[in-house]
Parts: structure tokens; sequence; C-alpha cells
């Protein structure tokens, strides 16, 4: 009797065991890519230096790393040093290089903009924002010269215009009110406008979409990001215009080749009706791109354009040719799929979104979209998010991040074998 | 002559070699203590929450550390989850009071009304420095004993003790920084104005103020034997069945009362005179950084004691540390950091783990940065951190508290809002 309840209790166990063993084993089939934070990259900024927000972040060749930041996000108290009276901190340039282990190997300090890559012989292509003007720069990081300028309409919308804007004359000490300063909060409008206002911009807005259509062929809103294809000798541009239209030019000429907006379609076929690009989160989608629009492509040729405001990422061919629509943490109300990496092994497994409202990394499986992990969560503490923005990874697979609001840094992450 | 000149050289180095020597076995002696930041402290805090700035730090008895931070710093962006239906993962506001174990895990918390410095007994209870100190049970929440206060404000407001404020979800405040001093303007002390109104009418109201203090001023000498500002600080010194309270009244004053019927003591201000010799007048107050050193408290005076029953006060905006016996004769001064302007330097005070406590640590607010100071004379010995948003490094470094192993724990408010480890490297 007890013998038998001995061998049942065995059986029992024995089948237990192998429950969990299949689902260890589910489990790890599952497994996303494992992250360790690396506490020593970066080393502390040379010069008293202090980021503001970061918008671009670029590997370069030798698996270096490119930072783009906005100084102008830093506040008086971040800046104290520019008066001396204490040990940190001044205004940096807004292009910082840093290496491998750290350390702070170039800079240069363009106007502050959003979006950046960098080409296999050095030189920077930086989305510049400067007032209402934004387009593609390409800098040579040695000079800090700018060398070419991607086409863009001569004005901004809501007026404005008129050449290349000096960068604001800085005070010593006197920064903005913040880098959180600005943020729409809860996807809102910034409220309060009365109605004749709101009349005057709606057709101020009609006027400019009537003088630029969606067809026109070069930046005519600002860069959200830029990706190189220099086997094709091809550029990929988000412009912000008509809440996003991936535009593609010649690496060498900069002259316009082609462009596409949300499900792949021709611009020609986007429309300028604004109820075509409201969404409200966990709603349906709209038919045109919302807004914060980035991009990268894989090497296998397929483009991710990442529609940030609607929370979802369009695959299509490198000729727009739709082919997927990938959605992320549908109820974000600030957007959930901010920049598009991917996985280094050959074939690219995996995406890696970094997600700015949720602030954690998502890794997706390409092939399908299916959500396989996530990386990180919001605070403050080393290896955690406040405002994630940029993400770039190395050829060895480490992932580097960006933050704006009160994150303001760099981070990296390294594999875990 | 050629040998000559060759003995001359070997002579030569070998002076230089004892001289590098001699450098390197000076510096070796005066070498701080070795850190590294652990990045594996805390672990990411539970239920969504999100500290808002660290206003007090203490590790108790089983080296577990409670943390108190300011809920209300938090803005609306960070606060995304409290709405209905939430729009991102995270985050809402925390408890004021969240304890943590060695291991990062969040053990313990309870929600009083946030303040600044703190303690906890060897009993678990914790000493909550709000507009008064108050003893609370962290098991049940409640509050279990209150230090005297004058019964009105210096704005003329009856003295009543702070309740938890009414919260609006996901509307947070200006933020961390906003109402902190900005630089020194024409108009005397930064901060100051908030800008707008005209110049009769603001004149106006600074008459008025300044009555209103001179008269309080009048009412509530300084020799007044109860807390007559805010809590800046607090340290329990049980074997003596004391309580030492940084009083933010005066430029600060330190108070002394019994432990058990939270009954005055005794008290001191700087250079450790008598109360009754603190001056109320605001020129002895006054200091510029790199100028000479204030007659009395400059301001936010917070303190500690050490084994040898030495009491450290800290006046952050004067850059200096009074040195004490407890019972408040005066020993030194110790000067830190003069050119600091805005906010100043010497901002909390913990002490080495050895038995000796032969170094002082101090967190630096403004410079970003933990001093390490030598405790028989004040001298620098070095510094660890910087300032900066990465793991490691600090933005508004607060509070300071350090576990019976040497391990440092910060707090920070500002833009930090978080509290970091670095442990002892042997």
């Amino acid at each position: 009797m007890i013998e038998r309840r001995s061998v049942r209790t065995i059986a029992q166990s024995a089948g237990f065991c192998g429950l969990l063993l299949c689902v260890a084993l589910l489990a790890l089939a599952q497994t996303a890519p494992r992250y360790r934070f690396d506490p020593d990259w970066p080393k502390t900024m040379p010069n008293k230096w202090k980021v503001g927000g970061i918008t671009g972040l670029a590997v370069d060749k030798d698996d270096n790393v490119w930072v783009l930041n906005r100084p102008n996000d830093l506040r008086d108290m971040e800046l104290r040093a520019e008066t001396n009276t204490v040990d940190c901190c001044v205004r940096p340039p807004s292009m910082i290089h840093i290496n491998k282990n750290g350390d702070v190997i170039g800079s240069f300090d363009p106007p502050q903009g959003h979006g950046m890559d960098v080409d296999s012989q050095g030189f920077v292509y930086i989305g510049n924002s400067v007032r209402g003007l934004g387009t593609v720069r390409k800098y040579d990081p040695k000079t800090g010269q700018m060398l070419k300028e991607v086409p863009r309409a001569p004005e901004a919308q809501g007026g404005g215009g008129g050449g290349d804007a000096a960068p604001a004359a800085r005070q010593p000490g006197r920064g903005g009110p913040g880098p959180t300063g600005t943020f729409p909060q809860q996807g809102g409008g910034r409220g309060g406008a009365n109605p004749e206002t709101q009349a005057a911009a709606a057709a101020a807005q009609a006027a400019f979409r009537a003088k630029y259509p969606p067809t026109s062929p070069m930046i005519v809103g600002g860069v959200e990001e830029i990706r190189l294809d220099e086997p094709a000798r091809e550029m990929y541009v988000a412009d912000s215009y008509l809440g996003g239209r991936v535009m593609v030019f010649d690496l060498d000429t900069f002259a316009f080749k082609r462009g596409w907006g949300a499900y792949g379609k021709p611009l020609s076929q986007i429309t300028t009706d604004p109820a075509d690009r409201a969404y409200t989160p966990g709603g349906p989608m709209p038919k045109e791109f919302r807004g914060h629009l980035t991009l990268n492509f894989s090497s296998d040729g397929k483009v991710y354009a990442a529609d940030r405001a609607a929370n979802r990422i369009h695959v299509t061919d490198k000729q727009g040719k739709y082919e997927r629509e990938i959605v992320v943490a549908p109820t974000s109300g600030g957007g959930s799929t901010g920049g598009v990496a991917f996985s280094p092994d050959p074939q690219e497994r995996y995406l890696f979104i970094s997600d700015l409202n949720n602030n954690t990394i998502w890794f997706l499986n390409r092939a399908d979209g299916a959500l396989v992990g996530r990386l990180g969560s919001m605070g403050e503490n080393g290896g955690q998010f406040f405002g994630l923005h940029m993400i770039a990874v190395d050829s060895t697979g480490n992932i580097y991040t960006g933050e704006v609001f009160n994150g303001e840094r760099v981070q990296r992450f390294v594999p875990v074998r | 002559m050629s040998k000559d000149r060759n003995w001359r050289a070997i002579a030569l180095s070998v002076g230089l070699c004892l001289l590098v020597l001699g450098i390197v076995v000076g510096v070796v002696a005066q070498t701080a203590p070795r850190y590294r930041f652990d990045p594996d402290w805390p672990k990411p805090l539970p239920n969504k929450w999100k500290l808002g700035g660290v206003t007090g730090l203490a590790v108790d008895k089983d080296d577990n550390v409670w943390v108190h931070n300011r809920p209300n710093d938090l803005t609306s962006i960070e606060l995304h989850a409290e709405l209905n239906p939430p729009i991102s993962d995270c985050c809402v506001r925390p408890p004021s009071m969240i304890h943590f174990d060695k291991e990062g895990n969040v053990i313990g918390s309870f929600d009083a009304p946030q303040g600044h410095g703190m303690d906890v007994d060897s009993k678990g209870f914790i000493y909550l420095g709000q507009n008064t100190v108050r003893k609370y049970d962290p098991m049940t929440g409640r509050v279990v004993a209150e230090i005297p206060h004058v019964p009105e404000t210096p704005a003329g407001q009856p003295f009543v003790a702070p309740t938890l404020p009414t919260r609006v979800p996901g509307q947070g405040s200006a933020g961390p920084v906003a109402g902190f001093i900005t630089l020194p303007t024409a108009a005397g002390r930064g901060g100051g104005g908030r800008g707008g109104a005209d110049p009769q009418a603001q004149a106006a109201a600074q008459q008025a103020a300044a009555e209103r203090q001179a008269a309080f001023r009048a009412k509530y000498p300084p020799s007044t034997p109860m807390m007559v500002g805010g809590s800046e600080e607090i340290r329990i010194d049980e074997p003596a069945n004391e309580l030492y309270i940084a009083d933010n009244a005066f430029g600060g004053r330190v108070l002394v009362f019994s432990l058990d019927t939270f009954q005055f003591k005794r008290g001191w201000g700087a250079y450790g005179h008598k109360l009754s010799e603190i001056s109320s007048n605001p020129a002895d107050h006054a200091y510029t950084p790199n100028g000479p050193m204030a007659k009395e408290f400059v301001g936010h005076l917070t303190l500690n004691f050490s084994n040898d029953g030495l009491v450290y006060a800290a006046d952050r905006v004067g850059n200096r540390i009074h040195v004490t016996d407890k019972q408040g004769n005066f020993k030194a001064e110790f000067k830190l950091a003069e050119g600091t302007g805005v906010g100043g330097a010497p901002g909390g005070v913990a002490f080495s783990p050895d038995r000796e406590q032969r170094t002082l640590f101090i967190s630096d607010l403004t410079n970003n940065h933990i001093w390490f100071l030598n405790r028989a004379d004040g001298r620098i010995l070095g510094t660890l951190g910087s300032m900066g948003e990465n793991g490691g490094q600090f933005f508004g470094l607060h509070m300071i508290a350090v576990d019976s192993r040497g391990t440092i724990y910060t707090g920070e408010v500002f833009a930090g809002q978080r509290v970091q480890r670095f442990v002892p490297v042997q």
C-alpha cells in the first residue's frame, strides 16, 4: 500500500517535472534577447558638459557612437559652471562622439535637431531644426562644416522662413524652462485657443497644404529620422509633414527619388484631411500617418516606418510596397513606437523598439511582430528610462539608448550570453 | 670628469626616485575611501511607483533603508498610469515613506505628509521632520508623538499638523526644480519674485512681511524652547535618550529634546552660541560665496554626531560645518568649497564605518558629489561622483546615509529623484 502510494507519488512527480520542463522550454523558445545595464559607459563627461535631451544616436563603422543632444534643454541650475559658482555644468556641443570605452573622442556644434546617421567615411547627416526650416544636412565632423543640404520647402508652415537662422544667442548660466516644459500632455493640445484663432490656424494650414501638396519632392516639415543606404546610394528621411512621409533621396546628389505614406500609399494619394489622422489610443488605426514618424530598414530590404503617435509600425519594401502593420501597446497615449533597431544576428530576427511613452524597449519577433519581451522601466536610476527616445545597436549587439525629458542621458546595455 | 657627471646623474636619479616615492606614499596616506556604484540597488519599484525628490534617508538596525520622498514633486508626465484608462505603463505617486532591504526590494511603506529630515530608532519607530518632528509607527502609519512647536507660523497662521493632500489623478505639479532659488538678481538673494507685480505693491508687501516677521521674532525669540521653524534633519541618540533636531528658524538652531518625553533640553547656534545669544539681525546671517564666514548660521542646517560625542552641524548655505560637543561647546569650523553659490556645499553629514569614524562623508547638493573629509581636521581627502543623469551620478544630491558595512546610500531632489547605493571597494 505504502509502496504503491510512493510509486504513484514518483509518477506524479515525474509528470509534474515533465510539465515544468515543457513550460521552461516553451518560455525559452519565446525568450527575448537578454541584456544587462552597463554602469561603466559612458564615462563622466569632460569639460563640465551636461547633455540635454538626446535626439539622435548613430553607431559608426568602428562601433563608436555619435550622440546628438539639445543643449538648449538645459536649465539655469544645470549651467552654473558657466558663471563659475559650482563644479558643474556647462552647455556641451550638440554633437558628441563617444567610443566603446565611454570616452569622448570628438565633438562639434551644429544647430540642434532631430534624427541622425553617419556614413562609412565618417560624414554625419543631421536632421537640423533651424527655426522651423528643418532638413537633412551633411556635416564634416572634423571641421564642423555643413557640406550639403537636402532640398526643402523655402518656408515653414505658419509663416516665418528666410534662410538659415543662427543658433539662439546664449547668456552664460541662463537656460531654458526645461525639457518637459512644452511636451503636450495626454496627447492633447496646449489648450485654450479661441474658435477664431483655431479657424485662422486651420485656414493657414489648408493654404500651406495647397501650396505644398503631399507630392512635394522635398522636405516640407521637420526631420524625424534619417537612415543611409550606402550600397544603394540612397538616403531615407522621415519628414514630419502631413503626419509623416517616407522620403528617399540620392545619397550623392541629394535629389529626390521617391516617397510614400501610411500603408505604402504613393505620395499623390496621401490626403490632407486632418480626420484621416485622427486616432484614439485603443481605437481604429488612422488612414494616414499620425505623427513622429521614424524609420529603419533591414538587411533583407524591408523598411520599418514607426508612426509613434498611432502606436504602430508599417512594413514595406524599399519601393514602398506595403506588407504589414505591427501594432505595439495600442493604449499608449503618447505613442509607443519611437525608434526602430534590429538584433545583430544576420537574420535580424528581432526588432528593438524604443518606447518614449512606456519607457521600455520592446523586443518584437521581426517575422510577425509578435511581442517576445521588453527591457527597462520608467525611473531615474541607472538602466531605467525617463523619456526613452533614441535607440541604436552596434555590430556586437550592444544597445545604446538616448533620452529626452528628465532622462537627458545615453546609456548602454550589453548582451548576456 | 665624465665619471663625476655619471655619479651626479645617478645621485640625481636616486633623489628623484625618492621624491616620487615620497609623493606616492603621501598620496596613498591621504587617499579617500574607494567606492563603486552599485547598479543593482534598488530594484525597479513595485506598483508603478515613481519617487519624488528624496528628503530623508535613514538606515535601520538591520541595515535596511527608509526613504522619505516628495510625491508632490512629480509632474503630470510622470503620472500617466494614474489616469483612467492609463495612457502608459508608468507611473503613479508612491507613498512618501518606503522601506528597502539590502537586496533592493521594497519591504514596507506608509504615506505620511511629506517633509524633510528623518531618523529611525532601534525599535523601528520613525522620526519624521515636517513642520515639526513627529514620531510614527510604520506598522500603522500613525503619529505617536510630536515635538513641541510654537502655536503659529511666521505668516501669522495657526500651527497645525499637515494632512495628506487631495490629488487629481494624473495631475502633477510644476516639478521639483520649479521653486528652487535661481541665481542672485539685482533685487538681492535669488529666487524671490516670481515676477510681475508692480514695484510699489511689491515694496508694500515686503514691508508688511518684514513687520510680520519682526513681530513674530519678538514673540518667539531665539531662546524659545521649542521648534519655531520646520525641521531640516533629525538624529536620535538612544544611549543618551536624546533627539537632535536642526530647526530652520533663525538660519538654523541645533535643538536637543528628550527622546522619551519630547521635552526640550538644550540648544545652540553657530560657533556654539547659546540660544539666548543668537542674533536675529539678518546681517549676521548674510554670506557671500568666498566672503567672510557669517556670525550666525545661514541656512539649510543639518546635523549628525559621532561615536566620540562630537556634533557636526552643516550650515549648507554658509559652506561650513561647525563641530561642537554634545553640550554645544564649540570645537572647530570646517569650511568647504567656499566658492559655492546658490545653495551651498555641505548638505548632509555621515561617517565612515570604521570604529574611529576617521572620515566624514558630506553630500553636496550644489556641486553634486560626496566629499570625503578627514574628521580630525576637516581636510579634503577626495570626492565621489559628478553631476549628471547617469547611474552613479547626481542631480540634486541631498541626503546621505551609511550602513554598518560602509555602504553609502544617497537620495536626490531636483531631476535626480532617486536613491542610489555605493559599495566599498576593498
